[in-house]
């Protein structure tokens, strides 16, 4: 799900505490755009939800504060929305640049254990 | 100096100078070089029979002579022998071998992440359907949902965190695709996939390695004059008995009546058994009927124990292994399929379906190893089929190797249970059913039938069949081979089967002079070969079978006897008498030096006792003597002096020679020619 200028989607699964959530900070043709593609093909499972959030101004204060990294970052919430990774989207992507949907899988597993 | 003592010492100058070390040759080719020989003496001592360990400095005597009674042992460093393919590529069949291992656990992984993610997405449905007001659902599965998303999160980290990932087995593009289909369907295809050409390629680079690794082949031979060569047993190297020892030792010349009767016995058999051999070596006769008549009780049960095997062996295991293989294929293939008219989420879980059996069905038969198993047997049933005594021993043991293979499969399929492969269909089919609405039950069924229709249950049931026949072969066969292996022992077959060893391993060997029939001024050869490819390089070299060192020597001669105080003048003349010398004699190495060795050399001297029979005493019947002997040049010459027990002990002295009796043979001393018999 692509936010740009409205979070709805955004706030109605963060409510949902059985879901984990992928936030990709990026614009349209950036990395994040790319790696949102990748991720949107690869995760289909219903309690995990990947957003590409292209204005950051939509955050509060205090979740750009906790998750928000500069432009071409991620960050990855479990159930109970606590930070479980986040870093540059580069870290998600292949040496080559490339999106790693392997590296996606990843950041879900380890936000589903929380 | 007078003459007498100048001829003693230019005797014993000259014997000396005969025993300089003798220099010897340079080996001939780098198998020389690398083969280390050193006889070891019956007293422990070792003897280098070549001296240098590199092609510079290396010499081999030209001339081995080696003790009665002595060991060579044989070492052998590979590392001497440069041929183009003597080190097969072991970095690449590890590598191969831990892609293998890290595959066929990546599957195992994988199989568990997608049974997980299945769980974990229908408990969450369930869930989220018990908070639907008037929805009545499954209360246990919907409160198990953050178990179950913790086991696939779980799962998956191990999943995507594998080294596998980062080690360049699989391309970006390849990684791409597979991660990004969210059933892991591509994923299990892409493993599959790879595995297949893994173990392809390992096998290839195994039986490539077979071809092309060096060999080396060790054979010693007795030879004896008038005889046929005679095999020499080399441990590690061949399938040749062990003989039991036989010391040279002139203390014990008899043979017992028991020995003489095991030797008889052996005989008899062997001879019976050759001529069965040799009826159906000529295809007079059947396997069958050749061993039952052979005349072995245990010969006898052979054939009995084959023939229960026989439904096995004449099995065409071929085309089950082939069939087999197939129905997988199709089965897959149509599990592969997704049914025409499915919805988007259907076509989602179908591919999960199909990549979730699949996955399993892999995992759960080894495929391959029932193929190389049914290879095997055929090649075995065809063995056995023009079986001779010539390849008895070989085939016993290609079918010890078929059986092993049979126990591995046997033992896989055992554990996991064939129907285990289908544990997780029920599985699928369970939790489709009772998501109603969601995948059609009308389509499932359908799918359910054309895999009935695929054949895939009529496989199953060969499969099983299949399992059962694999034990049953292991069973019966491994029952004939634990006879088989006692049996060419019991009936001695002397089979000239020398193995070829891989050079790189190829163990330290020993070749008991003690354990041949051999005898003085025998000769044995031993010839080493290593052969790599099209390329072979042979070493030769005879050992001279001499006596070294101190040995006892029971010789009879015929001597003159006198006493030393005659008491008329019939005791004044020397008469003959036989006797028999029983003397220790040193037999000097042709490099070994100082007095002892020299004398020895020169005088070729011994000293023991000696009895014999006199005739001093005219009112005697019987007269013994018995006293000390001195023996020169190999009896040539022998003397000494004793005491006569049959006449108060009267001393006497004689001397003698083994020429006499020769000759007595020629001829000379009888009525018609010169001199008087003695």
């Amino acid at each position: 799900m692509k936010i740009t200028t409205d979070r709805t989607q955004l706030n109605a699964a963060l409510q949902d505490t059985d879901r984990t959530i992928l936030i990709l900070f990026g614009s349209d043709g950036s990395k994040s755009a790319e790696v949102y593609s990748s991720a949107c093909k690869a995760i289909t499972e219903p309690f995990r939800n990947v957003f590409l959030v292209q204005n950051p101004g939509l955050l509060t204060a205090q979740e750009q504060t906790d998750w928000y990294s500069g432009d071409e970052s991620y960050v990855a919430l479990s159930r109970s929305q606590a930070v479980v990774e986040k870093g540059a989207i580069a870290q998600l992507c292949f040496a080559s640049g490339k999106p790693e949907a392997r590296k996606i899988r990843r950041v879900f597993s380890i936000a589903d254990q929380e | 100096m007078n003459r007498q003592s100048f001829l003693i010492i230019a005797a014993i100058t000259l014997a000396t100078a005969c025993a300089t070390p003798q220099r010897g040759r340079s080996p001939a080719n780098q198998l020389e070089t690398a083969l280390q020989l050193k006889e070891l003496t019956t007293g422990n001592k070792e003897i280098s029979l070549s001296t240098g360990n590199d092609i510079e400095t290396k010499r081999i005597s030209a001339h081995v002579e080696v003790d009665i009674n002595s060991t060579i042992e044989i070492d052998f460093a590979a590392d001497k022998v440069k041929t183009g393919s003597n080190l097969p590529d072991s970095a690449l069949m590890s590598k191969l071998s831990e892609d293998q291992k890290d595959l066929h656990q990546t599957i195992s992984l994988l199989s568990q992440v997608v049974e997980a993610r299945i769980a974990a997405i229908k408990a969450y449905e369930q869930k989220k359907l018990a908070s639907t007001p008037g929805v009545t659902v499954d209360s246990t599965t919907a409160t198990g949902f953050i178990t179950a998303a913790k086991e696939f999160g779980r799962l998956e980290q191990k999943l995507t965190e594998l080294s596998l990932w980062e080690r360049g087995t699989f391309t970006e593009e390849e990684q791409t695709r597979a991660f990004e289909d969210p059933t892991y369907h591509e994923l299990g295809v892409l493993l599959q996939a790879r595995l297949q050409d893994t173990e392809n390629s390992l096998r290839a680079a195994i039986e490539s390695a077979n071809k092309s690794e060096a060999k080396l082949k060790l054979e010693a031979f007795l030879e004896s004059p008038g005889a046929s060569p005679l095999p020499i047993h080399l441990p590690g190297y061949d399938a040749l008995e062990a003989k039991e020892l036989q010391i040279k030792n002139n203390d014990a010349l008899l043979m017992s009546s028991k020995e003489r009767k095991v030797l008889e016995d052996k005989f008899t058999a062997i001879r019976g058994f050759a001529y069965q051999a040799e009826r159906l070596r000529t295809s007079e006769a059947s396997l069958n009927s050749a061993l039952t008549k052979a005349g072995k009780e245990a010969a006898a049960r052979f054939p009995e124990i084959i023939e229960k095997a026989k439904p096995i062996l004449t099995t065409d295991w071929k085309s089950r292994g082939e069939n087999l293989e197939a129905a997988i294929a199709l089965f897959r293939t149509k599990i592969g399929q997704i049914p025409s008219g499915l919805a988007e989420e259907e076509k989602t879980y179908w591919t999960g379906i199909s990549s979730g059996i699949s996955v399993n069905l892999t995992q759960t038969i080894p495929v391959s190893d029932i193929q190389n198993l049914a290879a095997t047997l055929t090649v075995l049933n065809q063995n056995w089929q023009k079986c001779s005594p010539e390849t008895l021993l070989e085939t016993i043991q290609q079918t010890q190797e078929a059986v092993t293979q049979g126990l591995a499969i046997s033992t896989q399929l055992k554990k996991q249970g064939v129907g285990s492969a289908f544990g997780s269909w029920r599985r699928f089919s369970e939790a489709i059913n009772t998501r109603p609405g969601e995948i059609k039950e009308e389509t499932w069924k359908a799918v359910t039938q054309a895999a009935v229709e695929s054949g895939l249950q009529g496989e199953i049931a060969n499969l099983q069949e299949t399992v059962r026949d694999i034990q049953a072969f292991t069973a019966v066969v491994n029952q004939a081979i634990q006879f088989a292996s006692v049996n060419p022992s019991q009936v001695d077959i002397q089979v000239s089967k020398h193995f070829d060893v891989p050079l790189l391993s190829a163990p330290s060997t020993r070749l008991e002079l003690q354990r041949t029939p051999r005898e003085l001024n025998d000769r044995i050869s031993f010839r080493a070969t290593v052969s790599a490819g099209t390329e072979t390089i042979t070493s030769e070299t005879v050992f001279s079978v001499r006596q070294f060192g101190w040995h006892s020597i029971l010789a009879p001669s015929v001597i003159l006897t006198r006493p030393v105080n005659p008491r008329s003048t019939f005791d004044q003349d020397f008469k003959f008498a036989p006797a028999i010398a029983w003397t220790y004699k040193y037999y000097p190495r042709s490099w070994e030096e100082g007095w002892l060795a020299a004398t020895a050399r020169f005088l070729k001297i011994g000293g023991g006792l000696h009895l014999t029979f006199l005739d001093q005493a005219p009112n005697k019947d019987t007269e013994i003597g018995i006293g000390l002997a001195l023996s020169f040049w190999d009896d040539r010459l022998v003397t000494g002096a004793g005491l006569d027990l049959m006449d108060n002990s009267r001393t006497y002295i004689y001397i003698g020679s083994n020429l006499i009796p020769i000759l007595q043979a020629l001829g000379f001393g009888d009525a018609t020619n010169a001199g008087k018999k003695p």
